[in-house]
């Protein structure tokens, strides 16, 4: 009776330690997994804008190809707000075990410089950018210029006139414009900034007769651009829009100037190597496929994706020519 | 061609899609923290697999119901489910607790189906029209519109006008808070990554509304009273005697509902907030406002849910999305290889019925959907406060933190919750600093970009002719008890 109860009593304590030990391997540092076991549970993607913006668009896209590649559940979480700020700081201070992802954009580069947060593209291990969209100009339908030559002429007779719009003060439309002025060779105050909330609120204020010239990508137009209500006079990208094949570069025309926003997934600083790898090797796979490239296609988008390699490289190039940017157009002392 | 869009919507998969999207939508509407936008949001992925009618119905059919069911918390536990609701949340639930919970929610339900209906039929009517209209908003007009919204601040304050420009100076300034909207100059952030952001909208409703009363009711020492009784008798009770006696006010609201929806920016929250100031200015009895008017909770319901409808106007025309819904709702018509614009109208105008079809017939399936959602969330009052207390403060909690997925919010809702007890304890509406909250940033947007287009000229802000009407309606609106005070005084 006694040895029976104190056998009872043992097991009970053992199957105590058995549960302490599991709670504890679970709690513990000990479980960091290997490469190949990553990953084992659902992975956030963290978008720093809006629901129904174009990152929110190509995060889901994202997510969704990830998920039928890696097995387990990718949820994008949107934390918008403060120009991005608040959704790149919570992705640059997420535990870096590839299990909280950034959609990076562009802005990383400029919120910096801007004094808003200390948080940079040094915090984040680029994985694999997922689209790039180059800038274009957009006028209304009954402007009086006809190219973008028109454009500069009558900017440069007089300065401080027109107004043009695309986003925020200091987003990357805003850049597009300054760096348009900049390679024209007119002043940063050639042209006034009218701030709005993104390109389509631009865009309506454009056909309002608001403001004059928008600064957008080629796409964020386009339903404008088939109602016949604004023409699209100058693509801001290296080669022409497989989409607009007929409207000209702004190089082609004599303006050396070339400006690409992009969303691309990164980790934060400090996610070991082999997680890394996998998931590049994971996002390779899902923009291989069909399903991704239509998908993104009818979104909007060209399929434009580079590796982590090239990642970093656009990264540090961007720091340097947005800092200076945001610098010739006064935006930043 | 009608037939052809007939075809297309009454499928066995279309309806089935409406029927689950709808109870999807009652279920987001009613829990604060979900709104209509992320439920779309969320909904996306599935959409990816769905053919263009399906995946358009699914969303409207969400959407009608989620605005909807954003009256039924606000009107039983004073949360508003949804922005759109926060208008008259008060007098709901001032009505609720006189005793006339059923009433006031099968008013909501009945006006918002009409106002739907209505917002519907415009769309199918008028769409190209209305969008030509709309378009033609420049920072000018918005600037005036958003004032005119600001004044309705003045209306629907109870009380006291000077404790009313209390609340509405806090909102205002609470707005400040984060990045401006002009020069991205971070204001009152303190170095702070999560004030940069702002002072987020939702938790600090939910706090405001929410919160506030639970401390009130806590504070009331006598434990086992229910929170209200709920009447004898139908839910529909004063409905048809409402419609009969309010048939002009529908309509003006539902109109009213419609126009504002259609402008890019403008959505069914100010709606609804325009709607209730027009309401009470309009009303024989605007001393009820505020203290549980079942014909301003009427009014601002019809609006609310007409807007739904007329922010489609925007964007099945142009491609420019009225709200946050139909921008992603434009969105999965790209991924479908669609171009909404003058395109659509041409090449599919089989679609373009169908979705119309869709909208009333989403509309039509919110009475029978609605009526159980009521049912469904009726025993909610009838629950002892020692049960409901603390299941209201965990939805508070939940519903903040869910809207970002930042514990900071849940700060802001105590804070503001806080903040709301201490000025309803000393009278002051709260009311107006929701209405500063979601106005302010619209404001100082439009003043700015004004100034910055016309180069400092205030003479700009009339010459355009919307904004001239519009400004001097607004200059009339604030000057007016100036003017009748001079004549009683020369009078005397």
């Amino acid at each position: 009776m006694f040895s029976v109860r104190k056998a009872k009593q043992k097991s009970f304590i053992g199957g105590a330690c058995v549960c302490l030990a599991v709670i504890l391997i679970g709690c513990g540092p000990g479980r960091e997994e290997s490469a190949d076991q990553f990953p084992s549970r659902a992975i956030q993607i963290i978008c720093p804008w809006g629901a129904g913006g174009s990152t929110d668009t190509v995060s889901r896209i994202t997510a969704q190809g990830l998920q039928e590649v890696l097995g387990v559940r990718v949820n994008v979480i949107n934390e918008a707000g403060g120009a991005g700020v608040t959704g790149h700081s919570a992705g640059a201070r997420a535990k870096p075990d590839g299990y909280t992802l950034t959609m990076l954009t562009a802005e990383i580069n400029m919120m910096h410089w801007r004094g808003l947060t200390d948080v940079g593209p040094t915090d984040f291990e680029p994985i694999m950018i997922m689209n790039k969209v180059c800038g274009s100009i957009f006028i209304r339908e009954n402007s009086p210029w006809q190219t973008m030559q028109d454009l500069r002429n009558a900017v440069r007779e007089n300065p401080g006139k027109f107004t043009a719009s695309g986003t925020a003060k200091g987003g990357i439309w805003h850049l597009a414009c300054a760096a348009w002025l900049k390679a024209c060779g007119l002043p940063p105050d050639a042209l006034t900034w009218v701030p709005s909330t993104g390109a389509a609120a631009g865009l309506q204020q454009l056909i309002s007769e608001g403001i004059d010239v928008v600064f957008c990508s080629p796409a964020e137009g386009k339903p404008l651009l088939d109602a016949g209500k604004v023409r699209l006079i100058a693509i801001l990208s290296r080669e022409r829009n497989p989409m607009f094949p007929e409207v000209p570069t702004c190089i082609e025309q004599g303006v050396n100037v070339e400006i690409y926003g992009w969303a691309g997934l990164a980790a934060p600083v400090g996610t070991p190597q082999p997680i890394l790898n996998r998931l590049e090797d994971a996002l390779q796979q899902v923009a291989a496929t069909k399903d991704f490239e239509t998908l993104m296609r009818n979104a909007g988008f060209q399929v434009d994706t580079e590796n982590s390699q090239r990642f970093r490289e656009i990264l540090q190039a961007d720091d340097i020519q947005f800092g200076q940017l945001l610098k010739d157009a006064r935006i930043v002392e | 061609m009608i037939t052809d869009a007939f075809a297309l919507v009454f499928q066995p998969s279309v309806l089935l899609v409406m029927a689950i999207s709808g109870l999807y939508g009652l279920f987001v509407g009613s829990i604060p923290g979900l709104t209509a936008t992320m439920a779309v949001a969320l909904m996306v992925p599935f959409t990816f697999y769905m053919d263009p009618l399906p995946a358009l119905a699914a969303i409207v059919t969400m959407e009608a119901m989620a605005i909807f069911a954003g009256d039924i918390p606000g009107a039983l536990v004073r949360i508003p489910g949804t922005p759109s609701s926060a208008a008259y949340t008060d007098d709901a639930y001032a009505l609720t607790q006189k005793g006339r919970a059923q009433s006031v929610l099968g008013v909501c339900l009945v006006f918002s189906v009409a106002g739907g209906l209505f917002g519907s039929v415009v769309l199918m009517i008028a769409a190209p029209l209305l969008a030509q209209f709309a378009l033609q908003f420049t920072s000018y007009e918005y600037f005036w519109l958003a004032l005119l919204g600001l004044s309705c601040a003045a209306l629907v304050a109870k009380g006291s006008p000077l404790k009313g420009a209390i609340s509405l100076g806090i909102g205002l300034f609470l707005s400040t808070v984060g990045l401006d909207p002009v020069d991205g100059y971070a204001r009152f952030t303190f170095g702070s990554a999560d004030l940069v952001g702002g002072v987020s909208f939702i938790p600090a409703m939910i706090g405001l509304f929410g919160l506030s009363e639970v401390i009130r009711n806590l504070l009331r020492f006598d434990d086992n009273i229910q929170v209200c009784q709920t009447e004898k008798g139908g839910l529909f009770k004063d409905v048809f005697h409402l419609l009969r006696r309010r048939k002009k006010s529908l309509l003006r609201s539902a109109a009213l509902g419609t126009g504002i929806g259609a402008l890019p920016g403008a959505g069914a929250d100010i709606a609804a907030w325009i709607s209730f100031g027009v309401s009470k200015r309009c009303s024989d009895a605007p001393e009820e406002y505020g203290r549980g008017s079942l014909e301003g909770v009427s009014d601002a319901t019809a609006a609310n849910n007409s807007a739904v409808a007329g922010a489609w106007v925007p964007a099945l025309v142009f491609g420019i999305p009225g709200d946050t819904v139909t921008a992603i709702a434009i969105g999965v018509l790209l991924m479908k290889g669609l171009q909404p614009g003058p395109a659509i109208f041409e090449r599919q105008p089989e679609l373009l019925y169908a979705v119309y079809i869709v909208f009333l017939l989403a509309n039509l399936l919110l009475l029978p959907f609605g009526y159980l959602a009521i049912l469904a969330g009726r025993w909610v009052v009838m629950l002892p406060r020692r049960i409901l207390l603390p299941g209201i403060l965990l939805f508070c909690v939940v519903g903040s933190f869910a809207i970002n997925h930042s514990p900071f919010d849940i700060g802001v809702m105590i804070g503001m919750g806080l903040l709301g007890y201490y000025l309803e304890a000393n009278e002051v509406p709260i009311g107006p600093i929701v209405l500063g909250l979601v106005l302010g940033p619209m404001v100082e947007h439009h003043f700015m970009n004004s100034l910055i287009k016309s180069q400092g000229n205030p003479a700009q802000f009339f010459t355009r002719p919307v904004a001239g009407i519009l400004g001097v309606l607004c200059l009339l609106m604030w000057f007016y008890p100036l003017f009748s005070f001079v004549r009683r005084w020369r009078k005397k």
